[in-house]
């Protein structure tokens, strides 16, 4: 874990040469898409032109066969962003990795699988669509972890006037941590956000749905986790052994520096955190420069956030019978 | 007539209500204090082990050793009362103590596997002492809480149902373990 100034020197020593290089190809792909546009827009006036004037349809010809090419060159500016944004993450990404923590694997395409998506049973609704990257894994001290960004969605039918219409509705976009609790334990324990905290309908709705049919509810003795928190758990004393008053006053903290919602499971004698985050985080913007360091600090503050989630809730300390 | 009728079905059911809310309560105290029992009992049964473990490795503990075996046979024997249970629960915490402190000179035993294993499955069995306990301790807030808040606290006067008391750490216990020098 390294601090924010050490990051920033990082950056101006190490990254900024490399991402000079990514710029200069970022304005490459850039040019590509404004050039696509304008042939487009050419091809549509040509198009509305000829109409307007009644001239032959013949030449219809010349702004079709424009906009033919504008597809091509739309392609084109696909599959050259689709390459700028490897290199991008393979490059610059990959290198913020390393340098937050050395010897972990970043693969850039993949994201946590939807079994274990499901297995953490925190989100409960079917998924119709299911998606991530950005999946970084491996060991930190004696706990195996991996984290990913994900975005699950789930396709509602509803009724509008009597048509049936359909819409997405979004379950979980965000950072999704999974890793190797440091207790063994055999039920289920929900840590999930306190209803009474939230004031806007919709989360009170969201949070509804999760909180059915989990088990009992558990009351701990710490007001200000039970004040953030609702614990749900198959058995009272297990969960009390998970939830020792230590790790709820590091949860509590972790969910400050978070500065989001944060949800948590225990199951499988794994533990699973959610954090819930609406943009999109870690992708390579066409539109404006990748170089400034502001940008890039925000992927070093989520990484660091995910990665610092061993330490903060201190799984590394094995002085029970798990190992 | 109907409305009556209507009022007093309304307050029969609120009684019942109350009653097995009181009863509900009354009985989860029940069975955490049992879980405790249950727990101490499992904590019991890895002393022979730790005796059998650390005989091969010392020389000089033999006093503590034989007295944690003794404790354990009367710990583990049915007739005890609770006050007696207690004191020889008391007794045993101070002699493990002494016994973890002493363990500190045998280099040699402090890093042979079956020592390191049961230290974590005593670790793991104080942690969960503690997590019933606090079970236990949660079971009596509500206890207590239905008992004293209107209105079943009419009931429970009724049923003379009485407040009960938290699970304290016991004085002797309190006291940091002495070191024979």
């Amino acid at each position: 874990m390294e601090t924010y100034d050490a990051f920033k020197s990082y950056y101006q020593k190490e990254l900024l040469s490399d991402l000079n290089l990514l710029e200069k190809e970022r304005k490459k792909v850039l040019k590509q898409f404004l050039m696509a546009s304008a042939l487009f827009l050419v091809g549509g006036i040509g198009c509305l032109g000829i109409y307007y004037v009644h001239a032959t349809p013949v030449l219809y010809v010349v702004p079709a066969a424009l906009i033919i090419y504008t597809v091509i060159c739309y392609m084109k500016y696909s599959k050259l962003k689709a390459v700028y944004s490897i290199n991008f993450k393979k490059n610059i990404i990959r290198r913020i990795v390393d340098f937050i923590q050395p010897g972990l694997n970043y693969y850039p395409e993949k994201c946590i699988s939807q079994k274990l998506f499901t297995d953490s049973d925190i989100f409960r609704q079917s998924i119709d669509s299911y998606a991530g990257d950005d999946c970084i894994s491996g060991t930190i001290g004696k706990t195996n972890f991996s984290f990913s960004e994900l975005h699950a969605q789930h396709r509602e039918v509803y009724y509008n006037n009597g048509r049936r219409q359909e819409r997405w509705v979004k379950i979980f976009k965000g950072i999704f941590f999974v890793a190797d609790f440091n207790k063994h334990f055999n039920g289920r324990t929900f840590v999930l956000p306190d209803k009474a905290e939230n004031f806007l309908g919709g989360i009170f709705k969201f949070v509804q749905k999760l909180t059915v049919g989990r088990g009992q509810l558990v009351k701990l003795e710490n007001p200000q986790f039970e004040k953030e928190f609702v614990v749900y758990s198959d058995d009272q004393i297990e969960a009390r052994y998970i939830l020792s008053p230590a790790l709820m006053e590091r949860i509590l903290k972790f969910r400050q520096e978070a500065n989001s919602h944060i949800l948590l499971s225990f199951v499988n004698s794994c533990m699973f955190l959610a954090i819930p985050i609406g943009a999109n985080l870690f992708e390579a913007k066409i539109f404006s420069s990748g170089m400034k360091f502001e940008y890039l600090v925000s992927y070093y503050r989520y990484m660091n956030l995910a990665i610092s989630i061993i330490e903060e809730l201190n799984l590394n300390t094995r002085i029970w019978t798990k190992t | 007539m109907y409305i009556t009728l209507g009022i007093v079905g309304f307050l029969l059911i609120i009684i019942i209500f109350m009653n097995n809310t009181l009863v509900v309560r009354k009985n989860a105290v029940n069975n955490a204090f049992s879980s405790i029992d249950i727990m101490l009992q499992k904590r019991y049964d890895l002393i022979p082990n730790l005796v059998e473990t650390v005989k091969g490795y010392t020389i000089y503990e033999q006093e503590i050793l034989t007295k944690l075996t003794t404790l354990r046979a009367a710990a583990t024997n049915p007739s005890a009362n609770m006050e007696e249970k207690i004191k020889i629960e008391n007794e045993l915490q101070q002699n493990m103590g002494k016994l973890m402190i002493a363990v500190e000179n045998y280099p040699n035993l402090k890093a042979s596997q079956n020592f390191l294993q049961l230290q974590g499955s005593l670790n793991e069995m104080e942690e969960q002492l503690s997590a019933s306990r606090r079970a236990f301790n949660a079971a009596i807030n509500d206890y207590n809480n239905a008992v004293e808040t209107f209105p079943t606290n009419m009931l429970a006067n009724m049923k003379q149902y009485k407040k009960k008391s938290f699970f304290e750490i016991a004085d002797e216990k309190k006291q940091v373990p002495t070191i024979n020098v």
